[in-house]
């Protein structure tokens, strides 16, 4: 055991973002019925936008890897096409560029993006930590702990998923609209320390955020605190050097390695999610690091593994999302529950138990997601004489072996 | 109701634009296939009253008695003793005209002091069985009990009995069904075993030696003479035989369904990493697949429905499939090429329920021609959980009908219900289900127990062992 622990870590659950008053609307009964259609509908929030271009844009014929050095302005790729927008346009300059009037129609998976984009920067700005997903991203809602683990370094907490998409409504107009659904996910407060070592082997490939600041210019951590560092690869071996020495004054530091991956510059495009994706095409840079500078990254399930309170809080996670109820018994009411878990994190971020979320496109477009849903109404039957199922099945017990 | 109501100033937005929808007609079922009064939508009903679709070509061939062996730990023979006694029961009528479980031996498992033995102590005790009986014991069937998936997942790593046994006896040629022990306490867990668990589980070994419980009832001209049901599953290469250490390895399962929805075979890809090869490997396995068919059923086909889902379905596997299907030339084959999504992040819902939950069947069209679409397999009228999976989202990537797509809709609705794992378990169209059951149990007798699957399981493809 280190002679000299890190200082010790806290107990307890992380810390709530800033106190907003966003945070105490509540959705009373009335509100809800209001937001309650009382036909068919869908988890999909109607984004009103304005008529006309969504803001100041250029496009060209070109490939956004040649702008990938650049962080001003941002590049959007479709097809053979290169869209210009947000901020630093007057400084950029190339001849292939000329200003596009780009309505939400022009592009569709343009103006998803840009919607996507837009409602990340408003969680971003009310620091929520977000995780991008092929289909979209998730919110991570730390304000809100669901369960705690005994010993306080692993929590259950809830997670929004947002997915943009565009529909056809029955009136023949395209509609954008965000689905909206809420999960639950594993938020860690512990640092990897002298008494994980036995648990090395489970620990493996697990993703590691820099936690602790402190690190000079010129170490590889200095600056990225908060920033996923890489995979860990085990506990370093006696005598491995450190790559981080900024903390050797304060503590004896629990050296592990830590794994990066990084596509290498000019390696094929593969298909996203690892489909195809060769080992070859990556270079990776190991890292050795005191432990107890990182923490495992949120939303990683494999965490569950190492908690004695594994069941407690996964059933906990299942019961806050309206599955089961705490004696584990099935509820028939869970897509109540989900689409009330929904409509009341709506009614904080927009700061009103019924009134829109407005945010802003990176073009600079006001946008507004609106709060009823987009119901489904029923066409003419085309079944006959049979019409709608009405299944004569009893409803008399379990069934499923 | 204002927020109902109110109309922005932006893009004329307004709170009554909807989507379309339609309600999908739940089909009847066909039982005694030479009965022609043999119908019913209710699987349980329609077995016990008029017996199986096959139950005249199971009577000529004289077959009834189903001789099965019964396995568990040895300190719950009680609970083994209840089990045998309740498979033996004649719940589901008719069926037992030409369907008897008869239980002539029992495996007694040593007890293990801890759940993460349970594996190897059933394994070993499985293949000690096989050696008396010098690997072909006179049983076409085993039961096997062990406890639920949520305690190994929970306590032993997800490393599980009910994998260890399938290995084993799969290679023995013997279907296993495999029970828990906590469905057979005494009393009231043991009364809904005998009543509600039994017949699902009797319908699916029914089915697991070769026999057709019930088929789809249909007169509509146009249906698909054979649906495709076709998924990737991902195995890592670590764990497959002769891997190279590279990171994942891909293989492709092929289901084919008759015209009436019965299940007819399989087709696995070999194991490929690189993803060109993979596509190759799949439209070969499609190809041989139909030749297959065709060959079993002695007839072509010219209309086919061909659906698509795993994880990450896309682009490669619609490749796939027309290629393999301009490979049937010079014949013209028609093909419906359906892409379906099972963990869309789309849900449906019923505003006139407390419970929100709409009923079974309903469509909503995301698009106006209906190419893109959520389907509602499962409502608050139906029979079994009552946590609603999610709907499917579907994706029409052939040329439209000129009448649009209810008809292919509506056959992959029908397929919903043509889940043999019960008499009332199936929620997702079988098309989708059975490669995702296969594909679970592939990756699982690969990684856990380093069975060469891929080379053992052809023999089998036309048995729906996975069920």
């Amino acid at each position: 055991m280190p002679e000299r622990p890190f200082p010790s870590i806290p107990r307890s659950a992380p810390a709530a973002p800033p106190s907003s008053s966003k945070l105490e609307v509540a959705v009373d009964s009335t509100a809800l019925r209001e937001l309650t259609p009382r036909t068919l509908f869908t988890n999909l929030f109607q984004v009103a936008l304005p008529t006309g271009a969504l803001g100041q844009i250029q496009s060209a014929k070109a490939e956004k890897e040649e702008f990938e050095d650049r962080k001003r302005p941002q590049f959007y790729q479709t097809g053979d096409t290169v869209y210009c927008y947000g901020p630093g346009q007057e400084d950029f300059s190339d001849r292939r560029f000329s200003p596009a009037i780009v309505t939400a129609d022009t592009n569709r998976s343009f103006t998803k993006f840009l919607l996507a984009r837009g409602l990340m920067d408003l969680f971003r700005g009310q620091d929520f930590k977000l995780r991008g997903n092929a289909q979209g991203f998730a919110v991570q809602d730390h304000t809100e702990i669901i369960r705690s683990s005994a010993k306080g370094h692993l929590h259950i907490i809830p997670q929004y998923n947002f997915q943009p998409y565009w529909v056809e409504c029955t009136g023949g107009v395209t509609r954008f609209a965000f689905s909206i659904e809420p999960g639950t996910t594993t938020l860690p407060t512990f640092h990897i320390h002298e008494g994980l070592r036995r648990a090395e082997d489970a620990l493996d490939d697990l993703e590691l955020v820099l936690s602790a600041g402190g690190c000079r210019v010129g170490c590889p951590l200095h600056g990225r605190i908060g920033e996923r560092l890489g995979r860990f690869r085990g506990f370093a071996t006696a005598g491995e050097a450190l790559d981080c020495t900024c903390h050797v004054e304060r503590f004896d530091a629990v050296a592990i390695k830590v794994v990066d991956r990084q596509r290498k510059p000019g390696a094929p495009k593969r298909r996203r999610g690892g489909r195809g994706q060769k080992r070859s095409d990556y270079t990776e840079t190991t890292l050795i690091i005191p432990g107890q500078l990182v923490m495992a990254a949120p939303s990683q399930r494999q965490l569950l593994r190492f908690s004695k309170d594994r069941a407690d809080l996964e059933l906990a996670g299942k019961v806050w999302l309206g599955q089961v109820s705490t004696d584990r018994r099935i509820r028939a009411n869970a897509l109540h529950v989900r689409y009330e878990r929904v409509q009341r994190f709506l009614a904080r971020m927009a700061g009103h138990p019924t009134g829109p979320l407005s945010f802003t496109l990176p073009t600079g477009t006001k946008a507004r997601l609106e709060r009823v849903p987009i119901t489904v109404e029923e066409l003419s039957s085309l079944n006959g004489a049979d019409g709608r199922s009405d299944s004569p099945y009893r409803d008399d017990g379990p069934f499923d072996g | 109701m204002g927020a109902l109501t109110h109309r922005t100033e932006t893009t004329g937005l307004s709170m009554a634009d909807t989507l379309g929808g339609y309600w999908l007609s739940e089909p009847q079922l066909r039982f005694d296939y030479e009965n022609r009064q043999a119908l019913n939508r209710d699987a349980y009903e329609g077995l016990r009253k008029w017996g199986p679709s096959d139950i005249n070509q199971r009577r000529k061939a004289g077959l009834r008695e189903v001789r099965a062996v019964i396995i568990g730990r040895a300190d719950r023979v009680d609970a083994l003793r209840a089990a045998k006694a309740a498979l033996q029961t004649k719940r589901l009528g008719q069926l037992h005209d030409v369907f008897e479980v008869k239980i002539v031996e029992e495996v007694h498992v040593p007890a293990m002091a801890h759940v993460r033995d349970d594996a190897k102590a059933y394994r070993d005790a499985v293949r000690a069985w096989l050696d008396r009986h010098r690997g072909e014991p006179n049983v076409q069937l085993a039961f096997v009990i062990h406890a639920d998936e949520e305690v190994y997942n929970r306590l032993a790593g997800g490393v599980s009995p009910y994998y260890a046994v399938k290995a084993e006896l799969l290679v023995a040629n013997i279907p296993t069904q495999h029970l828990c022990y906590k469905n057979l306490k005494p009393g009231q867990q043991l009364e809904n075993f005998t009543r509600y668990y039994v017949p699902n589980i009797l319908t699916a070994s029914y089915a697991k030696l070769g026999g057709t419980p019930w088929i789809i009832q249909d007169d509509a001209v146009g249906r698909p003479e054979i649906t495709l049901g076709v998924a990737t599953t991902a195995i890592h290469a670590d764990r497959v035989h002769g891997g190279d250490g590279e990171a994942e390895r891909y293989v492709g399962i092929s289901t084919i369904f008759k015209e009436n929805g019965a299940f007819a075979l399989w087709k696995l890809t070999p194991l490929k990493q690189d993803w060109d090869a993979y596509k190759q490997s799949l439209e070969n396995s499609i190809v041989d697949a139909i030749a297959s068919y065709e060959e079993m059923e002695r007839k072509t086909v010219s209309r086919v429905a061909c659906h698509i889902s795993g994880k990450r379905a896309g682009r490669l596997e619609r490749e796939a499939i027309e290629n393999a299907l301009k490979r049937l030339a010079p014949r013209t084959v028609t093909a419906d090429l359906v892409h379906i999504t099972q963990d869309a992040t789309l849900w449906l819902f019923d505003g006139a329920d407390q419970s929100l939950r709409p009923k079974t069947g309903f469509l909503a069209q995301l698009s106006a021609d209906g190419r893109t679409a959520l389907m509602h397999t499962e409502g608050r009228n139906a029979r079994g959980r009552k946590y609603p999976p999610r709907p499917l989202k579907l994706g029409v990537y052939s040329e439209l009908p000129p009448d649009g797509c209810q008809d292919i809709y509506q056959h992959l609705y029908d397929l919903r219900w043509m889940s043999w794992r019960g008499v009332g378990t199936g929620a997702r169209p079988v098309s989708i289900d059975y490669p995702a059951r296969m594909s679970k149990l592939l990756a699982y007798l690969h990684n856990q127990e380093q069975l060469d699957a891929l080379r053992i399981l052809p023999r089998h493809n036309r048995s729906a062992w996975f069920l």
